[in-house]
C-alpha cells in the first residue's frame, strides 16, 4: 500500500479534489437527489406522525 | 488503488448520474475513513462515541473555564466541520493517504451539495421578525458592506480572488461555515478556504475584545450594544462574549439578535457568489478573475437550495423534522471535512499568503465595526429603533 503525505500527489495521478465536467453535474445531481429524499422522507415521516 | 479503473475516464466508464458513486469496493475504503474520522471528532446522530474530539474539546473548556461566559474552544469556533477537518489534517500530514481511499475521498464532491441544499431548513427569515424592523436592516446592511469592502479592498492587497471571496463569505456573515459553504461555489482551493476560516476567527476573537472598550466609549444602552457585537464581531460565541463583557444585559442582547444574523447567512454566500460570479461573465478573459471560473452557471444546487429555503420559511419543515435534518447535516459536513482535511498539506494553507488574509480580515473587519456602530448610534440617536 503506498501512502501519500499529501492526497493529491497521487501515484496513479488521480486527483481526488479535482472536480470538473460532466463528473462535476452528475455529483452534483446525485447529492441534491439525495439531499431532497432525506428532507422529503423526513417531513413526510413527521407530518404522518411517524416521529 | 484499483488502477484499472481509475485509468479509465470518467466519461469512458458513465452509464447515467448514478455513474458517479462509482463502485461499492472501490469506494468502501474512503467512505470508512471518512467515517471513522468523523466519528472520532464529533458526536453524532446515532453513534454514541464519547471519545471524540468535541468532548475533548468540552472536557478542556470546563478545566480552563468560561471566559464572558462563554467557553474557549467555542470563542475559537471549534464545531462539526473544524474539528473532522483537523482531524483529517493531522492524519493526511502524519501518516499520509493511501491510493486506495481517493475514490471514497471524492464523495466530498457530492457531500457539499447534498449539505448545503440540507442547511435550508435551518435558517427561518421569519425567526427574525421579533427583532424588528431596524435590526434586520442594520444586520443585513452591515453584511452587504462587509462583504463588498472585503471584495473591494482584495485587490488593493494582491488577494487572490477566490480567496478574498471566501474571507468575505465568512466575515460578512459572522460564519466562519461560509468559507466552506463557498468554496464549490467559488471554485476556491482548500488552503484559501482554511486560511479564510483562521483569518474570520482570529480577527473575531479580537474584535470580540476591543468592542467591549470602543462600546464603553460611545455610551451605547445595552440593547444597542447587544446588536452591535452581533452585526460587529458575528461568530456566536465571539459576539456573546463581547456583549457579556459589556454588562450581562448587552449578553442578554447579543444572544436575542444573534437570530437574525442567523437566518440571513445564506444571503451573505449568495451576494458573495452572485457579486463573483457576474464579475467573472464581465472580465471573462482577465486573466486575475479565477473565483467561479470553471462555473458556466448558476449552479443547481445553489438555486435548489434558494427555493428549499423559501419553503422552509413558510414553516414547512416543523421542528423536530429541522433538528433531524440538521442531524444529517452534521454527518454530511463532517465526512466532507474529512476528506477535505486529508487532502492538503499544512503548507498549502500558508501557501496563499500567510498574512495577507488575516490583514484583509483586520482591515474589513475594522471598517464593518465603524459602520455598525456609527449606524446603531444614529438609529438610538433618532429613536428608529422599537425600544
Amino acid at each position: 500500500m503506498t501512502f501519500h503525505r499529501n492526497a493529491k500527489d497521487s501515484g496513479n495521478g488521480w486527483d481526488y479534489m479535482a472536480n470538473s465536467g460532466i463528473e462535476e453535474r452528475d455529483r452534483d445531481y446525485v447529492g441534491i437527489i439525495i439531499a431532497l429524499a432525506i428532507m422529503i422522507f423526513l417531513t413526510v415521516t413527521q407530518y404522518l406522525k411517524l416521529y | 488503488m484499483h488502477s484499472t479503473t481509475a485509468n479509465i475516464s470518467y466519461e469512458a466508464r458513465r452509464k447515467s448520474i448514478w455513474s458517479s458513486l462509482y463502485s461499492f469496493q472501490e469506494v468502501l475504503p474512503g467512505l470508512l475513513a471518512m467515517f471513522f474520522i468523523a466519528i472520532a471528532s464529533n458526536n453524532l446522530a446515532g453513534v454514541p462515541n464519547p471519545f471524540n474530539l468535541e468532548n475533548l474539546f468540552h472536557y478542556l473548556d470546563n478545566v480552563i473555564g468560561p471566559v464572558n461566559g462563554q467557553y474557549v474552544f467555542q470563542i475559537f469556533n471549534t464545531n462539526f466541520v473544524w474539528n473532522a477537518f483537523f482531524m483529517g489534517l493531522f492524519i493526511g500530514n502524519v501518516f499520509g493517504v493511501p491510493d486506495s481511499w481517493k475514490r471514497g475521498l471524492s464523495y466530498i464532491h457530492k457531500f457539499m451539495p447534498l449539505g448545503i441544499v440540507m442547511l435550508a431548513p435551518h435558517f427561518i427569515v421569519g425567526h427574525a421578525a421579533k427583532a424588528g424592523l431596524v435590526p434586520i436592516l442594520i444586520v443585513a446592511a452591515a453584511l452587504v458592506f462587509t462583504a463588498s469592502v472585503t471584495l473591494l479592498l482584495a485587490r488593493f492587497l494582491r488577494v487572490d480572488d477566490r480567496h478574498a471571496s471566501v474571507l468575505a463569505g465568512g466575515l460578512a456573515t459572522g460564519d466562519p461555515h461560509v468559507c466552506a459553504i463557498l468554496m464549490p461555489m467559488i471554485k476556491a482551493r482548500g488552503g484559501q478556504v482554511i486560511n479564510a476560516f483562521v483569518s474570520v476567527v482570529l480577527f473575531g476573537a479580537i474584535a470580540s475584545v476591543v468592542l467591549p472598550l470602543i462600546g464603553a466609549k460611545v455610551g451605547l444602552s445595552p440593547q444597542a450594544f447587544g446588536l452591535a457585537t452581533v452585526s460587529a464581531v458575528g461568530n456566536g460565541a465571539q459576539a456573546f462574549s463581547a456583549g457579556f463583557a459589556h454588562s450581562s444585559e448587552a449578553g442578554r442582547f447579543s444572544i436575542y439578535y444573534d437570530v437574525v444574523r442567523h437566518v440571513l447567512m445564506p444571503a451573505g454566500f449568495l451576494y458573495v457568489f452572485g457579486v463573483m460570479f457576474v464579475r467573472k461573465l464581465m472580465f471573462r478573459r482577465d486573466p486575475a478573475v479565477n473565483a467561479t471560473r470553471g462555473v458556466d452557471s448558476i449552479p443547481l444546487y445553489v438555486i435548489v437550495f434558494v427555493v428549499s429555503w423559501i419553503v422552509a420559511s413558510l414553516h414547512v419543515v416543523k421542528e423536530p423534522a429541522h433538528v433531524a435534518i440538521f442531524e444529517m447535516v452534521k454527518w454530511d459536513f463532517s465526512l466532507a471535512a474529512g476528506a477535505l482535511g486529508l487532502s492538503m498539506s499544512v503548507r498549502e494553507i500558508w501557501d496563499w499568503g500567510t498574512w495577507r488574509g488575516f490583514a484583509l480580515a483586520c482591515v474589513s473587519g475594522t471598517l464593518r465595526i465603524a459602520f455598525v456602530l456609527a449606524a446603531v448610534w444614529l438609529c438610538a440617536k433618532y429613536q428608529l429603533f422599537n425600544f
